[in-house]
């Protein structure tokens, strides 16, 4: 389709499915129109809920055995050893004493991935850069059986209060919290071994959850939430330690908030290097989005998207930086 | 300084307090090998619990990162009160025998932030007096929060069913109601 076209088919598209027409105009031009409408029909379903089994404090056999007497359906999400996906019917997930007790996360499948994927050890040090309200934070904790030193950073004090209370839930406490803006990680001097940046975002792949977002942002929130995103690559990947891992991970779809930041950390910086996801889930990054070529390598990246994976949109590119 | 130390004499005063209410030795039950320290709030100040090796990170200065958070929450100390922290509950819960075992429609009323009325309670160790705190557990034993006595246990067969026992401090739905 020339541009011209694109754009007239976006707007007849948009008006049917209540989206702004520049959103899809993007998914015209990245996808074409069968896939553009395969996605948008994706959007409208719910997506399934998902929980973490809180190892910390109980075992998954016991999770199990609990929720399913109480009418909760569990499939074990094939990847994750203490992910499940969870029909709740009625019950409202957090109403359970379960939940109270810290013995599960109510949590997307990408969310327990993007840890999977980052892998922290025990005895590590590991920060989490956007961390609340701690999904997250205590699943690293929990990987990392409560030893070494999380640090989590926010800067939002309401949802840093909803960390404190998930870190007490789940019974972490290997944790530090700090507020403050991570773009200023480096002067705190701390060398980590790992890091994970689930950057703020335009949350374009959270439609499914929340049909507001067809219409709540610009082209320009997107630029915006873009230089941040390069600016908190760029401090994480300054302070983390030489051989140490980042993962870097937004629940946005847009590739200007994924493929396009990490091309330009790739140019930036020549210390670093991307390394496989694996490929268990979602489907390859792209390397020439809109038909721009990018780094070939930002193919070992992955993309969860609802048309292709049943989930929210979501990126995860894990880089490490050299020796 | 994000934490400081504790004076030996404030650390005394919350030692005597935890262990007079819940069993001698019961803090440093709690704090097995790691250090307190504490961090101002607006009020008063929270004391944390910490692995000794992280006091270097904790005490440094940085004017752009403020300290929210260290290692375990033991206690909110606000002027001579000391308030438990949830954390500091549940452990509590593992060992202390000061333990208020409810049922389970008590279970519910009391993580919903009700108090703990005579019906509900299933055991209460002999003895207790009235203002005195006690961890809360269902019948299993797991934790569901923290209480004060409104009556001296031995009166407990004068009371009738929905005569108040108990007064709710914390519980563990505040989980659910502050979104965490």
């Amino acid at each position: 389709m020339s541009r011209r076209e694109i754009r007239q088919r976006a707007k007849q598209i948009s008006e049917v499915h209540g989206y702004l027409p520049y959103m899809v105009e993007r998914y015209l031009a990245l996808w074409g129109e069968e896939e553009t409408l395969r996605f948008i029909e994706a959007c409208e379903r719910p997506v399934k809920r998902a929980i973490r089994v809180n190892t910390l404090l109980t075992t998954a056999d016991e999770v199990v055995g609990r929720l399913t007497k109480k009418g909760v359906v569990l499939t074990q999400v094939p990847w994750l050893e203490e992910g499940y996906l969870a029909e709740f019917g009625d019950v409202s997930p957090g109403a359970l004493f379960e939940y109270m007790w810290g013995y599960y996360y109510v949590q997307s499948v990408p969310s327990m991935t993007a840890v999977h994927i980052l892998d922290p050890r025990p005895g590590e040090v590991v920060m989490d850069l956007a961390a609340a309200p701690g999904g997250k934070t205590t699943h690293i904790a929990q990987r990392m059986h409560n030893t070494g030193l999380v640090v989590a950073m926010d800067t939002d004090e309401q949802r840093i209060g909803a960390l404190r209370g998930n870190l007490a839930r789940c019974g972490v406490n290997n944790t530090v919290v700090l507020r403050g803006d991570a773009r200023r990680v480096g002067r705190l001097g701390i060398s980590p071994d790992r890091i994970l940046l689930d950057a703020p975002c335009s949350g374009e792949g959270l439609i499914p959850r929340d049909p507001s977002r067809k219409t709540s942002k610009s082209m320009a929130d997107i630029r915006y939430c873009a230089t941040r995103q390069d600016e908190m690559l760029d401090a994480a990947l300054g302070a983390l330690r030489p051989g140490g891992i980042l993962v870097y991970a937004t629940c946005s779809i847009a590739p200007e908030e994924d493929e396009f930041v990490v091309d330009g950390i790739l140019r930036r910086r020549d210390d670093v290097v991307l390394e496989e996801v694996g490929s268990a889930f979602g489907i390859p990054a792209y390397t020439s989005p809109y038909g721009v070529q990018l780094d070939s390598t930002i193919a070992r990246a992955r993309r969860f998207l609802p048309h292709t994976d049943g989930t929210e949109g979501f990126f995860i590119c894990k880089i490490r930086k050299e020796e | 300084m994000w934490a400081e130390p504790m004076s030996p004499e404030e650390w005394e005063r919350i030692q005597t307090w935890i262990d007079n209410n819940f069993g001698a030795g019961a803090t440093a039950h709690m704090l097995r090998d790691r250090t307190p320290v504490r961090v101002p709030t607006r009020k008063g100040y929270t004391v944390f619990m910490v692995p000794v090796q992280w006091l270097d990170l904790l005490e440094m200065d940085h004017d752009e990162f403020e300290l929210r958070h260290a290692g375990e929450a033991l206690a909110d100390i606000v002027g001579e009160q000391v308030r438990l922290s949830l954390s500091a509950v549940r452990r509590l819960s593992e060992f202390t025998r000061v333990r208020l075992v409810v049922s389970r429609r008590g279970a519910e009323a009391f993580t919903y932030g009700r108090s703990i009325i005579r019906e509900s309670v299933v055991d209460i160790p002999a003895g207790l007096r009235r203002g005195r705190k006690v961890v809360v557990v269902d019948e299993d034993g797991h934790c569901l929060g923290l209480a004060v006595l409104s009556v001296d246990a031995e009166r407990l067969k004068l009371l009738s069913d929905d005569d108040l026992v108990a007064r709710n401090l914390v519980d563990i739905g505040w989980f659910v109601r502050h979104g965490g």
